[in-house]
C-alpha cells in the first residue's frame, strides 16, 4: 500500500514568502515536494474562498503566508490577512476541519530555511493526521 | 299566423340582442311564428349599451332601434321580455317550452312609458345597464329607447313593515319614501316629496303630533322612528329658498280663502298649483294663523314659517293681511267677486273660566296672551303666574310666561296626568323648565289686593264617572280648599271659533258655533263655500287642518270644473304586526335605539325664545333614517309613490310571476355576451384605482343618452381626460383567466380612442396591444385612420402593473416596449381596460335547454365544418357571441344562418312527417 | 436535460412575447441588460449559446413576480434554473458573491467524511431534547456568522429567537448536529449534483431522527424541503412549517396572547415565503396579535412585494443595490420604526445595503431591521399569557 502523501497548498506573498521559497530552492535547502505554491502579490489579498477552494480541490493542508507586520509593501496587508484568516478558520472549524490543517505563517524574503522547515513539519504532521475530510471530493473529480 | 297543434311552424328564440332580433325577423318574414324570449325588460342586448359601432362609427342605437321596432310590431313575432325559459321538453319539431314571465309589478297593458313614476321613486340603485357608472330607481325603464317602452319595478323582497305611518298620517305623506331619500342624502328630493302632500314640511316637522310615530311598526320591535324629527331634516340640510317655482297654466278662476292658517295655506297651495288665482284674507297683521300667533317661537321659529309661507306666495297666492272678513269686507262681497270661497279661520276665541273674580286685572285668557306675545307686543307677566288648563295651549302659555321673566309658573289642571290632553313631550319639557303642575286642582275664586290680583283660591278634585268627553269627571273634594299667591293668571281652557259673520250668507253652524260641512268633500250647505280646520272641528292639530284644506281644495277644483264633488276614497286603517311578525322582525333586524333629538340646555333656553330642539346633525339624520324598516331592503320599498303618480293606474304591487307554455318546432340560442369581472386581475387595480375603467363603462360615458349625457368625464374628479391609455387583452388570452381571444376588443379600443378625440379634439390616446386583430372588411384601414387622423399611438407591450399618482389620481402604467426592449412607465389621465367577454349562458340554462357547453362556456358545436350552427341537441341552434367570439356583423350573419337552419329543420321534418 | 426539454416542461412554448414579465421584473427595472422576455426569446429561437453563455442568465432573482402574472403560465424561474444547469455543464456559474465562499461551503459539505461542529453556539439558556418529535432546522446560520460579521448580522440570533419561542410554548425541539446545507442556493444556480448529494444526506438524517414535524426560520430551507426535495425524490414525510405559521396556528387555535410592544412596523414579504409558498397572512396575523404593534404596509406588499435584490448569492451587483435602496425608501416612507422580515437572507441583503453610506445626493435610507422571531421574543416571557 502506497504511503499517504499529503498535498499542501501554500498561498505565498510575492515579496516575502514566495521569495523565501525561491531562496530555499537556490540555496538547495531540501524541503518535501508535497507543496503547491500559489503566488499572490500580498497575503492581504488572500480571499477566504481561495482557502476553501484549495480544500475542495484536494488539499490536505493549507498555509497562508506573507510578510511580517512592518514589512508589507502595501502597508497593512498582514493585518487584513489576519482578519481573513480568523474568519476562514472559524468556517473551517464549523465544517469540522482539524485546526492543524490550516496554518498562518509570516516568512520574510531571507527566511528560506524557515520556509523549508515549516513545510517539512507540516508534511510530518499531516502524514499523522491523514487525508483531509474533504478528500473524497477530489477523488470524485479525478474519477470523472 | 296561428300555431299548429304540434307547434311546427313556430320557433323559440332565446335572447333579444341583435342576433336574436335578426333571426326572429328572418323567420317571421318567412312566415314562421317567433317567440322572442329576453330576460331583461327590453330587447336590444349589448348593442343598446354601445355608443357607436366599428368600423363605420355609426350610432349603435340608430341602427338597432329600427330593428327593435320592427321586431315589436311584426305580426309574427311575440315579444316575451322580462321572461326566462324554465323547461324544455320534447324533441326537434315538437318542443314544449315553459317560459316564466317575471312579475314586473307594472301592468304593461296600461303603462304608457311616460316615466312620471321614475321621477318620484325614492330608491336609488346602481344601474347595471350603465355598468354602475350611473344610477337608476327601483322603478325604471331599461333605457330611453326601450322596446317595449314599459317600466318595471325591481322588487326583490317584501317590505318588512306595514307602512302604517302612511295610513296614520292625515295627509298620507309618503313617509318611507322621504326617509329613504334622507338616508341617501337626497335632501332636496326629500323636501319635494314631502311637499307633494304637505306644503309646510319644516313647520310640521317641528309641531306635528305625529300619529305616524304612534303607528310606526318599528315601535313594535324596539323604538318607533322619530318621523317628525326627520321631517325637518331636508329643510335643515338644504336651503329651501332654492326650491324652483313650477310653471303652471293659469285658469280664469278666482278663489278666496278666509284665514291664513295651515288649512287656508294648504288649500291656497293646491289651488295655485292648479293654476287658479288665489287670494287669502287674513285678519291679523301677520299670516300663519295659529302657527304664527299660537305656537311660540321656541317651538316654531317665525323665520321658518315665513320661508314656507313665502314659497306659497311665490306660487302666486296673494295674502292680504289686516283684512277681517265680516268686518272690513263681507262674505257676500266675496261671494260676488270670487268663484269659490274657503273658510279656515280657526278657533281663536278664548273661553271664560266662569269663576268669581275673573274680571280682576291680571286674569287673562290664554289664546289672547299667546297672540300678544307672539306678535312681539309687550306683555307683563309679573312673578307668580298660574296657568289654568291641561292642553298644549296651557303648556305654551306656561313656558312663554317663564321666558317673559316670571319666576314661578304653575299649571293648574283639574284632572290627573293621564287625562292631560297636552302631548307627553310638551309636559316633560315644561317640567324640565321647573314649571310646577298642580294636578286635580281647580280655581274657585280670585282675589285682589290693592286692586291687583294677589291670590287664587283652589280646591282639590277627585276623579269620578266618565263625562261626555269620555274622561272621568272631576269632583271637588270637600274641605280641600287652599290658596296659591299669584299676580297673573292665564286661563287656557279651550278655543272657540268666532263664526258670527257667516250666518249672513246662510252657512249653518253647530251649537258650539262650528261650521258644519260634508265630511267627505268639505263643502258647507252653501254652494261654493267650503270650510275646514279648527273652525269645523274645534281645536285640533296642524296636520288635521292641512288635510282639511287639501280636501277642500280637491273639492273646489271639481266644483270649478263643473264636476260632481267626490270625496276621498275609502281610508285604510294603519296595520300592526302580528305576534309572529314581531318575532320574525326581531330576529332579522338587530335592536337599535332611536336617536334622541338634542335640545338646548334648560338654564340657557328659558332666558329667551331660542328654538329648543336643535335638529339632527347630518350623522344623526343618516343614522335615524337608516332605522326605517321599509328602507332595510334592497330594491322597491313599496312606498306607493309611483302608484300615486301613475295616471293610467298601472302599478300592481301584488303581481306574481306567470308561467306559460309554448310549442316550438325549433329553438335558437342567441343569449349573447357577458362581461368578465376583471377585478381579479389585481395587477391592474380595477376597482381600487378610480380612473381605471372598463371599455363598456367608457361606452356608457360617451353615449349621448348615458349617465353623463355623453360627456367623457373621468371618475375621480369629473375632468375630461386629454391623455387616455387603452390596455388590451385584460382577462383574454390569459391562461389564468380566459385563454381565448375575445375578438372585438382591438377594434373597439380603436373606436373608443376615435370617439374620445371626437368628443374632445386633441385628446391623445395610446393603445397597448399584443397583436392588432383587424380581420374584417376595412378594419385595417380603420386602424390606419386612427393613427393618422385621431392622434392614436399603438405600443406593442402588455403592461404588467398599474400604479397611481396620488397627487392627481392619474394611473401610471408600467410596460415593456417589446419592439425596443425598454421598460417604461406611462402616466395617463384615464385608463380603459378591454375586459374579456364571456358567453352569456349559465350552466342552468344550458341544462334546461339540454345542450352542452365547451370548457370555456360557449355552446358546444359538435361538427364545426358541416353543421356549424347545430348544438348538441337536434333542433336547437346557436348564433352570436354565445356561439363563439364575434362582432356585430358576424353575429347578424350567423343569426340569419341560424334562422335558415331552424326553417330547414322544421320544413324538412314537416315534409317527412306528413303533417 | 437539453434546452428543448426545458422549454416543454416550463410551458415556454406558449410565450406570447407580450412583455408583461419584463415590465414588472424587479431587477430588469434597474439592469437594462436583463430581460426575461429576451432570455425566453433566445431559447425559443434556438440561440442556445446566447442563452447559456449570457452572464445575465444568473441575474434572475427567481422571485416569481413574473410567473404570477404570465398570461401563458410560463414558469420562468424554473426555466432559468434548468437553463443554469446547462450553463454549469458548460463551465458557467454566474458571478458568485463573496468570491464564492457560500457556494464553496455547500460543495465542501457534500463530503461524507466531515464531522461538523455546528452547535457550539447552543448555550444552556436554550432547552433541546433528543426525544422530541419536533425538529428545528438550523440551516446555514452558524456559517453565516463569520461570513457576515462586518455587516453586523448574526443569523444565529434568529435561530436562538426561534428556540426561545418554542421553549416558551413548552416545546424542547430536536436539533440535528449533522445537518447540511439544504441546497437551495446550489439548486437555483443550476448545480444539481451538489444539491442531490446534500438532499440525500439531509433526508436520511431526518428519517433517522424520527421526527414528525420540522419548523423552519428560513423560508428558503422551508421551500426547498417542501417543494424541491419531493420533486427530486427525497420526501421527508414530515409536517413542515415556518415559525410564523406555527405561531399563527397557536394564536388561532389556542388563543396565544402576547405582551405589549409599542412599535410602528412594516413587513417585507420574503419571495420564498410569499410568492413561492403563498404564506402572506400568517406573519401578519402574528404582528397584529401583538398589542401595541401598528403594521403599516409598504407601497408594494403581499403578492406585489419587491424582492430583496439578490438570489443565491449570485450576480449581486450595483443594480441589486439600487433595488435595495428603493425598497428601503419604501420602508422608510411608511414612517415605521422597524422593518420586519421573516427571512435571514432578506435581512442580510438589506443590512449590507445600509452599511454603504451611498452618494451624497442619494444616501442609502436607514431603518432598523429585525426578524419576526426576534420581535416576538420581546413580546413573550415571564408574564406573557398563553391560554391553552
Amino acid at each position: 500500500m502506497a504511503e499517504f502523501e499529503p498535498k499542501i497548498v501554500t498561498f505565498a506573498c510575492n515579496w516575502c514568502t514566495y521569495a523565501a521559497a525561491d531562496l530555499a530552492g537556490t540555496a538547495r535547502v531540501q524541503y518535501p515536494p508535497n507543496v503547491y505554491i500559489v503566488r499572490l502579490m500580498c497575503s492581504g489579498m488572500t480571499n477566504p474562498d481561495y482557502v476553501l477552494r484549495a480544500f475542495e480541490e484536494g488539499a490536505d493542508g493549507v498555509i497562508v503566508s506573507g510578510c511580517h507586520y512592518t514589512d508589507c509593501h502595501y502597508i497593512d496587508g498582514p493585518v487584513k490577512c489576519d482578519a481573513m484568516f480568523a474568519k476562514v478558520s472559524k468556517l473551517m472549524h464549523i465544517l469540522g476541519l482539524e485546526e492543524e490543517r490550516l496554518k498562518r505563517e509570516m516568512i520574510s524574503t531571507s527566511e528560506g530555511t524557515v520556509f523549508a522547515r515549516v513545510v517539512k513539519e507540516f508534511v510530518d504532521q499531516l502524514k499523522k493526521l491523514g487525508p483531509s475530510p474533504f478528500s473524497p471530493l477530489r477523488k470524485e473529480k479525478v474519477a470523472v | 299566423m296561428s300555431n299548429s297543434e304540434n307547434g311546427r311552424k313556430s320557433v323559440l328564440v332565446v335572447g333579444g340582442g341583435i342576433a336574436g332580433i335578426q333571426s326572429s325577423l328572418d323567420l317571421a318574414n318567412m312566415g314562421f311564428k317567433v317567440y322572442l324570449v329576453e330576460k331583461s325588460p327590453s330587447i336590444g342586448g349589448r348593442m343598446a349599451q354601445l355608443d357607436k359601432t366599428f368600423p363605420t362609427n355609426d350610432c349603435a342605437m340608430c341602427i338597432l332601434a329600427p330593428k327593435m321596432i320592427e321586431a315589436n310590431s311584426h305580426p309574427n313575432i311575440e315579444l316575451l321580455t322580462y321572461s326566462e325559459v324554465e323547461e324544455v321538453s320534447g324533441e326537434t319539431g315538437k318542443f314544449t317550452v315553459k317560459v316564466k314571465k317575471k312579475a314586473s309589478f307594472v301592468d304593461w297593458s296600461k303603462c304608457t312609458g311616460c316615466g312620471l313614476c321614475v321621477e318620484g321613486c325614492p330608491v336609488i340603485i346602481s344601474n347595471e345597464f350603465d355598468q354602475g357608472v350611473g344610477k337608476r330607481k327601483a322603478i325604471y325603464m331599461l333605457f330611453p329607447q326601450a322596446v317595449p317602452k314599459k317600466c318595471v319595478i325591481d322588487k326583490r323582497e317584501e317590505r318588512p313593515c306595514k307602512a302604517a305611518c302612511i295610513d296614520a298620517c292625515p295627509v298620507h305623506t309618503n313617509v318611507p319614501g322621504y326617509i329613504k331619500l334622507i338616508a341617501e342624502g337626497q335632501f332636496k328630493e326629500a323636501y319635494k316629496l314631502i311637499r307633494e302632500t304637505n306644503p309646510l314640511p319644516a313647520c310640521v316637522g317641528r309641531v306635528c303630533y305625529a300619529p305616524c310615530q304612534e303607528a310606526c311598526n318599528r315601535g313594535q320591535i324596539d323604538e318607533a322612528l322619530c318621523i317628525r324629527d326627520l321631517k325637518r331634516v331636508p329643510a335643515d340640510q338644504w336651503n329651501i329658498e332654492e326650491l324652483e317655482v313650477p310653471v303652471v297654466a293659469k285658469t280664469d278662476k278666482k278663489v278666496a280663502i278666509v284665514g291664513s292658517g295651515p288649512a287656508g295655506l294648504a288649500a291656497a297651495n293646491d289651488l295655485a298649483l292648479q293654476g287658479h288665482s288665489v287670494t287669502i284674507f287674513e285678519a291679523l297683521p301677520e299670516p300663519g294663523g295659529m302657527l304664527r300667533v299660537g305656537i311660540p317661537e321656541y317651538r316654531l321659529p317665525k323665520e321658518i314659517l315665513r320661508q314656507e309661507i313665502g314659497y306659497i306666495q311665490k306660487l302666486g297666492v296673494d295674502i292680504k293681511t289686516g283684512v277681517q272678513v265680516g268686518k272690513d269686507i263681507t262674505l257676500e262681497k266675496l261671494k260676488k267677486d270670487y268663484d269659490a270661497i274657503f273658510v279656515g279661520i280657526g278657533a281663536h276665541g278664548g273661553m271664560k273660566l266662569g269663576v268669581e273674580g275673573e274680571d280682576i286685572p291680571g286674569v287673562t285668557e290664554g289664546v289672547g296672551f299667546l297672540r300678544t306675545a307672539n306678535l312681539g307686543e309687550k306683555v307683563d307677566v309679573g312673578n307668580k303666574v298660574a296657568v289654568i288648563g291641561g292642553g298644549n295651549t296651557a303648556i305654551d302659555c306656561a313656558r312663554t310666561a317663564k321666558r317673559l321673566g316670571a319666576k314661578e309658573v304653575t299649571i293648574v289642571y283639574r284632572r290627573s296626568r293621564a287625562e292631560m290632553p297636552a302631548s307627553g313631550e310638551e309636559v316633560t319639557a315644561a317640567e324640565k323648565e321647573e314649571i310646577k303642575i298642580e294636578f286635580l286642582t281647580t280655581p274657585s275664586c280670585f282675589s285682589a289686593k290693592n286692586k291687583k290680583l294677589a291670590k287664587m283660591e283652589c280646591v282639590r278634585m277627585k276623579l269620578g264617572e266618565p263625562d261626555a268627553s269620555g274622561r272621568p269627571r272631576p269632583i271637588p273634594v270637600e274641605g280641600s280648599e287652599f290658596t296659591i299667591p299669584v299676580d297673573t293668571v292665564i286661563a287656557a281652557l279651550g278655543q272657540a271659533p268666532e263664526t258670527d259673520f257667516v250666518k249672513q250668507s246662510g252657512v249653518s253652524l253647530s251649537k258650539r258655533g262650528a261650521i258644519e260641512i260634508d265630511n267627505k268633500t268639505g263643502v258647507t250647505n252653501v254652494e261654493g263655500i267650503f270650510a275646514g280646520g279648527d273652525v269645523v272641528t274645534g281645536p285640533a292639530f296642524v296636520i288635521d287642518a292641512v288635510a282639511a284644506g287639501k280636501k277642500a281644495a280637491r273639492s273646489i277644483q271639481q266644483y270649478l270644473n263643473g264636476q260632481p264633488l267626490e270625496g276621498e276614497g275609502p281610508v285604510k286603517e294603519p296595520e300592526k304586526f302580528s305576534q309572529k311578525e314581531i318575532e320574525d322582525r326581531k330576529r332579522r333586524f338587530p335592536s337599535r335605539n332611536k336617536v334622541e333629538m338634542r335640545e338646548e340646555p334648560v338654564e340657557k333656553r328659558v332666558q329667551d325664545f331660542r328654538e329648543v330642539a336643535l335638529g339632527y346633525s347630518l350623522e344623526e339624520a343618516l343614522e335615524e333614517s337608516s332605522r326605517c324598516l321599509a328602507g332595510q331592503i334592497e330594491g322597491c320599498i313599496e312606498c306607493h309613490e309611483c302608484e300615486r303618480r301613475c295616471e293610467p293606474k298601472a302599478i300592481v304591487y301584488t303581481m306574481q310571476d306567470e308561467s306559460i307554455e309554448l310549442k316550438a318546432g325549433a329553438i335558437i340560442v342567441a343569449s349573447g355576451l357577458g362581461l368578465y369581472d376583471i377585478s381579479s386581475l389585481t395587477e391592474y387595480g380595477y376597482g381600487k384605482i378610480k380612473n381605471v375603467i372598463t371599455a363598456m363603462e367608457f361606452e356608457r360615458l360617451t353615449a349621448a343618452s348615458g349617465p353623463t349625457m355623453g360627456e367623457l368625464r373621468r371618475p375621480s374628479d369629473g375632468r375630461i381626460p386629454e391623455n387616455i391609455a387603452f390596455i388590451q387583452c385584460v382577462g383574454s388570452r390569459d391562461f389564468r383567466h380566459k385563454p381565448y381571444c375575445s375578438s372585438v376588443c382591438c377594434m373597439h379600443a380603436t373606436k373608443e380612442s376615435m370617439l374620445a378625440f371626437e368628443h374632445h379634439p386633441g385628446t391623445k390616446s395610446t393603445i397597448f396591444y399584443m397583436d392588432m386583430r383587424a380581420v374584417g372588411k376595412r378594419f385595417q384601414e380603420y386602424i390606419a385612420r386612427a393613427k393618422k387622423e385621431y392622434n392614436v399611438t399603438y405600443i406593442r407591450g402588455r403592461p404588467g402593473r398599474i400604479e397611481v399618482n396620488s397627487k392627481n389620481d392619474n394611473p401610471i402604467i408600467w410596460y415593456e416596449e417589446t419592439t425596443s426592449g425598454e421598460i417604461k412607465s406611462f402616466e395617463a389621465e384615464l385608463v380603459v381596460l378591454a375586459q374579456a367577454m364571456v358567453p352569456q349562458i349559465t350552466k342552468d340554462l344550458a341544462e334546461t335547454l339540454g345542450i352542452e357547453l365547451d370548457e370555456n362556456g360557449f355552446v358546444k358545436i359538435p361538427d364545426k365544418f358541416i353543421q356549424p350552427l347545430d348544438t348538441t341537441r337536434p333542433g336547437i341552434f346557436a348564433c352570436g357571441y354565445v356561439h363563439s367570439p364575434r362582432d356585430i356583423p358576424d353575429s347578424v350573419t350567423q343569426a340569419s344562418g341560424a334562422a335558415g337552419r331552424a326553417a330547414e329543420e322544421i320544413t324538412s321534418l314537416r315534409s317527412q312527417g306528413g303533417n | 436535460m437539453n434546452l428543448e426539454d426545458i422549454i416543454q416542461e416550463t410551458n415556454t412554448y406558449y410565450c406570447l412575447e407580450c412583455g408583461k414579465c419584463t415590465s414588472i421584473c424587479p431587477i430588469a427595472r434597474y439592469d437594462p441588460a436583463f430581460s426575461p422576455r429576451m432570455l425566453i426569446e433566445n431559447a425559443l429561437l434556438g440561440f442556445e449559446d446566447e442563452l447559456v453563455f449570457n452572464q445575465k442568465l444568473f441575474s434572475c432573482l427567481t422571485c416569481y413576480t413574473c410567473q404570477q402574472e404570465c398570461p401563458s403560465d410560463v414558469d420562468f424561474p424554473v426555466f432559468v434554473r434548468k437553463a443554469r444547469s446547462i450553463a454549469q455543464d458548460n463551465g458557467q456559474h454566474g458571478i458568485c458573491a463573496h468570491s464564492g465562499q457560500l457556494q464553496s461551503l455547500a460543495r465542501l459539505m457534500t463530503s461524507p467524511d466531515i464531522k461538523q461542529r455546528r452547535l457550539e453556539w447552543l448555550s444552556q439558556e436554550y432547552r433541546v431534547s433528543e426525544d422530541s418529535d419536533v425538529l428545528l432546522w438550523v440551516g446555514c446560520a452558524p456559517y453565516f456568522e463569520p461570513v457576515f460579521e462586518d455587516i453586523e448580522f448574526r443569523a444565529l440570533d434568529i435561530t436562538e429567537a426561534s428556540l426561545k419561542i418554542l421553549n416558551f410554548l413548552g416545546i424542547e425541539p430536536k436539533l440535528l448536529p449533522d445537518e447540511k446545507c439544504c441546497g437551495h442556493d446550489v439548486l437555483w444556480t443550476g448545480d444539481e449534483e451538489t444539491f442531490k448529494k446534500l438532499a440525500q444526506h439531509n433526508a436520511a438524517q431526518i428519517k433517522e431522527a424520527g421526527v414528525k414535524k420540522i419548523i423552519f426560520s428560513c423560508p428558503e430551507g422551508y421551500r426547498t424541503f417542501k417543494l424541491d426535495y419531493p420533486n427530486y425524490g427525497f420526501d421527508v414525510d414530515c409536517e413542515l412549517q415556518h415559525i410564523s405559521e406555527f405561531l399563527a396556528e397557536k394564536i388561532e387555535k389556542e388563543g396565544l396572547k402576547f405582551n405589549e410592544v409599542t412599535k410602528k412596523v412594516t413587513y417585507q414579504d420574503p419571495c420564498r415565503l410569499g410568492r413561492h409558498l403563498g404564506v402572506y397572512d400568517a406573519p401578519r396575523k402574528v404582528l397584529e396579535s401583538i398589542p401595541g404593534i401598528e403594521l403599516v404596509e409598504m407601497e408594494h406588499s403581499g403578492w406585489d412585494s419587491i424582492c430583496c435584490g439578490t438570489s443565491a448569492f449570485t450576480n449581486c451587483d450595483s443594480y441589486s443595490n439600487l433595488l435595495r435602496i428603493d425598497r428601503l425608501s419604501e420602508a422608510v416612507e411608511t414612517g415605521a420604526e422597524l422593518l420586519i422580515t421573516a427571512c435571514p437572507k432578506c435581512q442580510t441583503h438589506f443590512r449590507c445595503a445600509m452599511v454603504d453610506k451611498g452618494k451624497e445626493h442619494r444616501p442609502t435610507p436607514k431603518i432598523e431591521i429585525m426578524d419576526l422571531a426576534n420581535l416576538v421574543t420581546n413580546a413573550i416571557g415571564e408574564g406573557g399569557n398563553v391560554i391553552k
